[in-house]
């Protein structure tokens, strides 16, 4: 391949230059080359020498450092990086102000309502980057790399953990009893969702990968090529294999019994289904709460009839 | 009650021999969550249990702070870290890892195809 030196050196004239549009490959990621089709302008010139014979032809793609052939997704990725990098620093900024504001915060009412604001909006701000996050995988779900990490569940999880970070702007509000019964529930339910999310998952690709061998092994052929974890984990993946086909068998109202492979729904089914029971001790504790305080009050008004009861008699007596 | 599924999460993640396929594993991301949060919980809950009564305010402050280094881990490390890692290997235009795109940047853009003719 000649250098650019010769073609500058030649006594030559362009004969035909022609301006289009084409594909390139780039190899990238492991070795793998990949074909990237993109809109870049293509340059191909064919040098010819003084009685019209062809000396070079060239196809020039897209200078680098020319400024005129910057492509559209050159600029959105520029654009796309320098808001992430002036939204990022604004946001770690407006934390550590925030969180100067909270620390020198002393109990007069004005100052309560400072915290309230400066807290809610820290709260806001990791709660908005998780459903970023969450927004983000949705929309990209369909790329062939994140499908491996399955991004609706992903999202769903980031989500949950946006509605944990919502739910704790509650602890700021002390004073009413709406926010101390409410706090913990939605708390531990969702952390408990995040939990039932990242097993279910694992169960997915299992079952994905190699539903067959799951359904059909035998626990209780002591093989001693199995280890004690391995048999732990075929347990776990065997329950919940069990649990999404009583998932499905309910939501098809007993009619549908087949052995399928994990789907999304199934997933989902299976996650929901772990969550009863913390929400069944959940809304107990709520109830729990919620009648002691009313025995609570009770109590104090029968102590005043016996108290009046009391007067009247010592009056009349 | 809490802490249940995510255990048995991790003992799923865990690699094995036997008739699992040990593939798509994410137990390097669980491990690391569950370290810095775990950090996060044992550094807020006993000063957050020690001023509850005292001050409110940094109750409330350390509560959520042993919430959010419980709910941002996880979401950083499997979610944002899935993220990133498709996009700086899909999606060129759009990519988040400078150094990657660079390179593909410099791949594409420094290329020249040119025949010689004649001398």
């Amino acid at each position: 391949m000649p250098r650019d030196n010769d073609i500058d050196h030649a006594n030559a004239n362009v004969n035909s230059v022609e301006l289009g549009n084409g594909s390139c490959s780039t190899g990238i990621d492991n070795g793998n080359i990949q074909q990237q089709h993109l809109d870049v302008p293509i340059l191909e010139a064919t040098l010819v020498d003084d009685t019209n014979d062809p000396i070079y032809d060239a196809t020039l793609i897209w200078e680098p450092n020319s400024t005129h052939n910057h492509s559209k997704a050159k600029e959105g990725l520029i654009r796309t990086k320098r808001l992430q990098r002036v939204v990022g620093t604004t946001a770690m900024l407006l934390i550590l102000i925030l969180g100067a504001i909270i620390g020198g915060v002393d109990q007069t009412i004005d100052n309560i309502v400072l915290f309230r604001v400066s807290f809610g909006i820290i709260l806001a701000i990791f709660g908005c980057s998780q459903l970023f996050v969450a927004a983000t995988l949705h929309q990209n779900r369909n790329n062939v790399l994140l499908e491996l990490y399955q991004p609706v569940l992903l999202a769903l999880f980031s989500i949950a953990g946006a509605m944990a970070t919502f739910a704790s702007f509650m602890f700021a509000l002390p004073e009413y009893d709406i926010s101390c019964a409410l706090r913990q529930p939605v708390i531990f339910t969702c952390f408990t969702f995040m939990g039932n999310v990242l097993m279910a998952r694992s169960w997915t690709i299992g079952m994905c990968t190699n539903p067959t061998s799951i359904e059909d092994i035998n626990l209780d052929d002591n093989n001693k090529t199995t280890t004690t974890i391995d048999r732990i984990r075929m347990r776990i993946i065997k329950a919940l294999s069990r649990i999404s086909r009583l998932g499905r068998l309910i939501s098809s109202c007993g009619k549908d019994k087949s052995i399928g492979s994990a789907s999304f729904t199934d997933t989902m089914l299976v996650t929901l289904i772990l969550m009863i029971p913390q929400i069944i001790l959940q809304s107990s504790i709520s109830h729990y709460q919620v009648l002691e305080r009313k025995v609570k009050k009770y109590m104090k008004v029968y102590m005043y009839a016996n108290q009046i009861q009391d007067l009247l008699f010592s009056l009349l007596g | 009650m809490i802490l249940l599924p995510i255990l048995l999460a991790l003992v799923l993640n865990t690699n094995g021999e036997g008739a699992i396929p040990d593939q798509f594993r994410e137990f390097d991301e669980v491990v690391s969550s569950l370290f810095v949060s775990s950090c996060i919980i044992v550094i807020t809950l006993p000063p957050a249990t020690m001023v509850r009564d005292q001050v409110p305010e940094a109750y409330a402050y350390l509560m959520s702070a042993a919430v959010l280094g419980f709910t941002l881990p996880w979401r950083y490390f499997l979610g944002w870290k899935s993220l990133s890692r498709s996009y700086s290997s899909i999606d060129v235009g759009s990519g988040y890892d400078s150094g990657r795109l660079k390179a593909a940047e410099d791949s594409i853009c420094s290329k020249r195809w040119g025949n010689e003719i004649r001398h």
